[in-house]
Parts: structure tokens; sequence; C-alpha cells
């Protein structure tokens, strides 16, 4: 063997010379902390986890910075889970939460608030509420959002926001066809008349629909009928309030041809449709002013949801449960973060860029809020329908069910022959009551 | 030779071991501890964040008489794989003795065939979106050219598994890969022999070509049963299952039942009611091997 030849046994000395070496400079400190650095105790790290976009997390960036101003004690931490508002922020919360890995506090989305609270996952936060009676401010919160944190008599969570359901139209449409924007006496009628008006046929292809699928829960709630009876034992989608809301729903899109069907919704969503100017007027919360400003084509407004059949209105709530986990270290940190993001200043910091809409009556009463300037707006009705229909009493969350996603997974796979037509209203509210009473056993 | 008991294999061994001990363990931590696991809760009520509650054969007798979907979903999904399977071996096998031919270009077509293979499954599913896009889709548009009103694909609850099967295609590549290497294995001097007998391009393919490749077609058979039983991804961010629960799909619904509904213990029952099934078919396949799959060199007598 040559004396300088680079032999494997050379190669692992040198390489495990570089480890080692590498791994002592890595132990050895920076600088030594002088005294007053450590007589500070460390701050109690708490973690926050949302479905988190590019937009939200924008938005909460200046809420954590205020809140690791106020309390320097405690390290509020933003972790989005960059899933998006969808199951997959669902799979992975579940994940986490198996794991022993959840984060101190997190949010809930539609239809798993009832499913978990069930499992043990959320603290109780009654007490909490109790002991900081500053920070919680609850008095403040709307009715109908404090009513969906609660769970057999106890609060676990707190409302960050809550978005009523209105309807986005667009108001160059109506102008073109001479219509009157819907408003706070349009009816179901209405709605048929003008969807049928403002629906545009090329051919074989329908250009232009004129109304969206109204919210099967809202629009089933408007008219009286109930999902569930009170305790969440028996389905009441069979009742007569229940398939007239269904039938509307069906006439819009079998009958009339103004909403779209299932094919055409294959092809491009809702949301989609009406930002493309193609959609007369969509079902959506006030948090869809986001997506929705982003249009330039046209004059766009909101408007409350229209009167039913029994004259009245009771939209859907899509409520932001900000809620402690029950596996924290450190639940009373947590509780102030959670207090604090859903606190009239920690909403204010997130919501005066435009999106979600506040769980706070004072929230709504402040300029900021009344005066939000949406530039392709027709009216400042974007500020104050949504509020109107919460103060009015006409805003409700889903109650709390144990078995609630798989119920809603049951009524929006029924709602298929609702849209093609291939079952009369009657039958499937018939058929589906069979189905989620047999879910609910 | 080295005997059994020497030094040198005895380091041999250890070596061996050594070396495959990352994929063992992964196989043992990953695989079959998550089996185990699941053969448990099969026979639980667990809903991952609670201690599992012992039920016995409930969720078993549940998913095999009184669950409805479950039913739908295995019909959905045998359909899928008996039509997308032959489909998948037909077409990747006419493109790979198109490409095993000395054309110019060969290696770009072949990378061209095999690129979709490598490409997300989510971006392909949304590709495939606006491919089937009623109005403005591709093969509607080119349809319509032909005054040929084109279906809803995905939204029609008559085309939507078609349009699942038409899109699976999409997948052909990795097996033309594998068949152009077996194509390639077949010794010339077969076709040189069939030549001189006077037999032509046809008889050369049935008697020659098929009867060599019939390992590979067995190998991409079984591939193709099992990924074609397993198709998840393309139902969930496509159809959902719908409409009218036409895409259900066993994993799509098994996935329901784990992550939307909280009933992992029934998602493990439907885990294993689908591994059953794969072996099934798969011993089936293996069975029937013998009768016409021909291994070269192997003499067998029937």
């Amino acid at each position: 063997m040559s004396k300088g030849k680079f032999t494997r046994r050379t190669f692992l000395q040198m390489t495990g010379l570089g480890v080692s070496t590498g791994l002592l400079a890595a132990c050895v400190p920076v600088a030594a902390p002088s005294a007053e650095e450590a007589a500070m105790p460390e701050p109690v790290t708490v973690t926050f986890m949302v479905p988190g976009s590019t937009n939200e997390d924008a938005d909460f960036a200046p809420v954590f910075e205020e809140f690791n101003n106020r309390y320097p004690e405690i390290d509020g931490q933003y972790t989005p889970a960059g899933t998006g508002y969808g199951q997959a922020y669902n799979d992975k919360l579940l994940t986490m939460l198996s794991g022993g890995t959840a984060p101190d506090t997190f949010k809930t989305l539609f239809g798993y608030f009832g499913s978990l609270a069930e499992k043990n996952v959320y603290v109780p936060l009654d007490d909490y509420a109790a002991q900081h009676p500053d920070e919680t401010v609850f008095d403040d919160f709307f009715d109908a959002h404090v009513n969906a944190c609660i769970i057999k008599g106890q609060l676990l969570a707190l409302p960050n926001d809550g978005a009523p359901e209105g309807i986005w139209y667009n108001a160059d449409l109506y102008d073109a066809a001479g219509l009157p924007y819907p408003d706070w006496d349009t009816t179901w009628s209405d709605m048929s008349a003008a969807g049928t008006a403002l629906t545009q046929v090329d051919g074989s292809i329908t250009t232009h629909y004129g109304i969206g699928h109204p919210n099967w829960l809202g629009t089933i709630w408007s008219n009286g009928g109930e999902i569930l009876n009170e305790d969440g034992t028996q389905c009441l989608l069979d009742s007569d309030e229940a398939i007239e809301a269904l039938e509307w729903m069906q006439s819009l899109v079998v009958d009339d041809g103004s909403a779209p069907g299932p094919e055409a919704l294959s092809e491009i969503g809702m949301f989609d449709r009406f930002t493309s100017g193609t959609l007369g007027s969509f079902w959506c919360v006030r948090g869809c002013l986001g997506g929705l400003r982003s249009i330039e084509d046209f004059q766009f407004d909101a408007a409350p949801l229209p009167l039913s059949n029994s004259g009245s209105r009771l939209t859907r709530l899509l409520i932001g449960w900000t809620s402690i986990w029950s596996g924290s270290k450190v639940p009373d940190e947590a509780y102030l973060l959670a207090a604090w993001i859903c606190s009239p200043e920690g909403q204010r910091l997130r919501i005066s860029r435009g999106y979600a809409h506040p769980s706070r009556k004072s929230l709504v009463e402040q300029d900021w809020y009344k005066n939000y300037e949406c530039e392709r707006c027709n009216s400042h009705a974007v500020n104050n329908v949504f509020p109107e229909m919460l103060l009015r009493g006409e805003g409700r969350a889903w109650p709390a069910h144990p078995n609630e996603s798989e119920i809603v997974q049951a009524i929006t796979t029924g709602l298929d022959s609702l849209w093609d037509g291939s079952k009369p209203a009657a039958q499937l509210a018939t058929d589906l009551t069979a189905e989620i009473n047999g879910i609910i056993g | 030779m080295i005997p059994p008991s020497s030094p040198m294999r005895r380091r041999e061994e250890r070596d061996g071991w050594l070396f495959a001990s990352p994929w063992l363990l992964g196989f043992l931590l990953f695989t079959v501890g998550p089996m185990i696991a699941s053969a448990f809760f099969a026979f639980t009520e667990y809903d991952v964040l609670t201690q599992p509650k012992w039920v016995g054969w409930a969720n078993f007798d549940k998913a095999l008489t009184d669950d409805p979907k479950v039913g739908q979903a295995l019909k959905v999904t045998s359909i899928y794989a008996v039509v997308s399977v032959p489909l998948q071996i037909l077409l990747g096998l006419c493109v790979a003795l198109l490409l095993n031919t000395r054309i110019r270009g060969l290696q770009f077509y072949r990378t061209v065939y095999y690129l979709p293979s490598v490409l997300s499954g989510v971006a392909v599913a949304l590709l495939w979106r606006w491919i089937y896009a009623p109005n403005f889709g591709l093969i509607n548009s080119f349809l319509a050219r032909f005054d040929i009103v084109g279906p809803g694909w995905l939204g029609d609850k008559d085309w939507a598994l078609t349009s699942m099967i038409g899109m699976s295609l999409w997948h052909v590549g990795g097996g033309i890969v594998i068949y152009l290497a077996g194509l390639q294995g077949v010794p010339s001097e077969l076709y040189e022999a069939v030549r001189v007998d006077g037999a032509g391009r046809g008889a050369a393919f049935w008697h020659i070509t098929l009867p060599m490749i019939t390992p590979v077609l067995f190998y991409n058979l079984v591939i193709g049963i099992i990924t074609a039983l397993q198709i998840f991804t393309q139902a969930l961010i496509m159809t959902n299952g719908g409409p009218h629960e036409a895409t259900l799909f066993i994993v799509l619904y098994l996935y329901r039942n784990a992550f939307q509904f909280f009933k992992m213990g029934y998602a493990s029952v439907l885990a294993w009611i689908l591994f059953g099934y794969i072996l099934i078919l798969t011993l089936l396949v293996y069975r029937s091997s013998g009768f016409w799959v021909f291994y070269a060199g192997e003499l067998k007598s029937r």
C-alpha cells in the first residue's frame, strides 16, 4: 500500500473527526447569560392553530405581535396548519390530538365541535371566563355565538368570529335585467323570479345562472323546519316545513334551470362562477368579501337571506370555535391567548383587514367596521346586513351533536338526488330521516 | 468455496442484515405494526381520542350484513378494477409494441409516455377535472365540433365512474417501461426461427412475443389489481364519492369512517375486508398463472 493513498480508513477517520468537531462546537454556548438575563424567567410558550392561508396568516400577525407585547411572560405562537378550510385540517388536528401533540389552543371547523366535545378534547372555560372577566368581556358576544359554544351547560370555546350567511349579488346583472336588488323584504318567490330572469342560455349551454344553491341548513330553518329535535335524538327532516324548503331548493335547479345542476358545478363552483360574473347571486358568509374584493369587472353587494314561505329567515352561522386542548400543559396561559384572540381588540386587529365577521356586538358599531370601504361594492350593505341579521336574532349555529360530521355527510350526499331531480323532495326527506335516525342510533 | 461457519461468511451475513435493516425496521414499524394494531382495533369501538372498547365481531357483522354503503363501495371499486386493469394492460402493451421499434426520437417518445406516471396525483386530478368539464372541457369541446353534446362526465352519475376509468389510462406509462424491458428480453433468434418457418408478424407476436412476455403481463396484472382496488386520491379530489355515491370507492369510505366519523375500529374492519379481497384476487391470479404464464427455461408438463 502506498503511503499517500486515500484509503477507506482515512476517509472514516476524517469524517469522524469532522462530525466530532461539529458536535462539540454546537455544544459551546454562544455567550454566558448576564445576571439580569439569567434572573428573567423564560416566557411560557402557548401555541394556537388555525387552518391557515396566506390571507389568514397576514391577518393574525398583528394579533400575535400585540399579544406578545401585552404579555411578555407568554410567548404566543401562531402555528397555521397550512391545510385550508377543509377536511385536511380536521385530519391534521385529529392526528395531533391522538398523538398528544395538539396545540394549546386551536380552532374547530363546522361539523366537528360536537364530535370532539364528546371525546373530552376541550377544557371547560366557565371558570376561566369568571376569573378573567376583563379579558373575556363575555356580555359583548352575540348571543348566537355564545350559544354555539355551550354544550351540555359547559362553555367549551370562545367564538373568535362567526359569519352569518347572506346573499351576494351581481348588481350589474340585476341592473341590466331591470330587477330590484334583493333587500329585507325579498322572498323566496322574488329570488326564484330574479333567478329565472337573470339566467342566460346560448344553445345548449347556460352561460349565466341567475341564482346559486341556497344553503340547505339556513333554508330549512328559515321555513321553520329542523334537522334534529332539541336533544338530538331524532331527525325531523320529514316535517312539512323542511320538505317545503327542500322543494323550493329543488325547483331552482330542476324546474327553473336558474341554478346550476351537479354537472355544471363539477365544472366550476359557485364562488368562481360569481367572481367570473356568470352568476346572479349566491349564498355566502361575510368572510367571502376577502375573495370577492378581487372582482374588478362589475359591481356587487350583499343582502339578507330571503324570507321563506313562512315569512321568516334564519341564517346559518359558521362559528370560529376557539378552544383549549384538554392535554395542554399551560391552560391558564392558553386561556389568556384564546381570550385575547377573541377579544374586541384582538378581533379588530384581524378583521379590520376585511375578512371574517366579528363575534362582538361592540365591533359592528365601530367606525372601521361600519364604514369599511369596499371598492366594487354597490353600497355599505356589506357592513350592516350581516350584523343586522344577528341583532334581529336571525342567526344560529348548527347544534353540536356527537355524530354531526356523519349527519352532515349523509345530507350532502343525499342532496345529489335533490339537485338532479332524481328524487322528489318529500321522498328524499323521508329517506334521509331514516338514514340519520340510523346514524343517531 | 467458503465454509458456512467461517468468519468471512458470518461477517457477510451480518453485513447483509445490517444493510437490509433500514427496510426491515421500516417494514416492521410502519407496516407490520399498524397491521397488528388494526387487527386489534377491528374488534373495538375506537375513536382515536379515547380508549378502545372491545365489541367483538360487531364491526364485522355491521360491515358484512348491515351497511349498504360497504356493498356499494365494493361494487364501485370492483367495476373500476375489472375494467381499468385490462384496459391499462392492453393500452400499455400496444404503446410498448409501438415504442419497441427503431424509430427516430424513440427516447423522447418513451419519456413523453412515462412522464404522466411521475406527476403528483393531486395535480393530475385537477387537470382531469378540466378535461372533463361539461361546457368548457377538452373532451366536450372536441365533441362539440361534430355537434355532439358530451355528457356531464364527473357530475353525471351514469358517467362518473367511466370518467375515472378513462383517467386511469393516464398512468399506463409505468407499465410501458416494464413491457419494453420484457419485449427487449425476447431472444431475437426466436423471431429468426419463425421467420424461417414462414410466419408473419401476427403469428410471431402471437406465438413468440406474447408467451415470452407473460411473466411481465402477470406482474402488471397483479400490481394493477392491487393499485386499482386502492384508488383514493382521484375520488377524494374530483368527486368526493359522488354523485349519488357513483364513485364511492372502498378506501374513500374507509377514510371517511376513520377521519370524518371517528370510527377507527370500523375503518379497520373495512381495511381488513379490502385486504382479504385483494389477497383472494391475487391468489386467484397466481393460481391461474400456471395456465398462461410461461417462464423461459422452465419445462412444464401440462
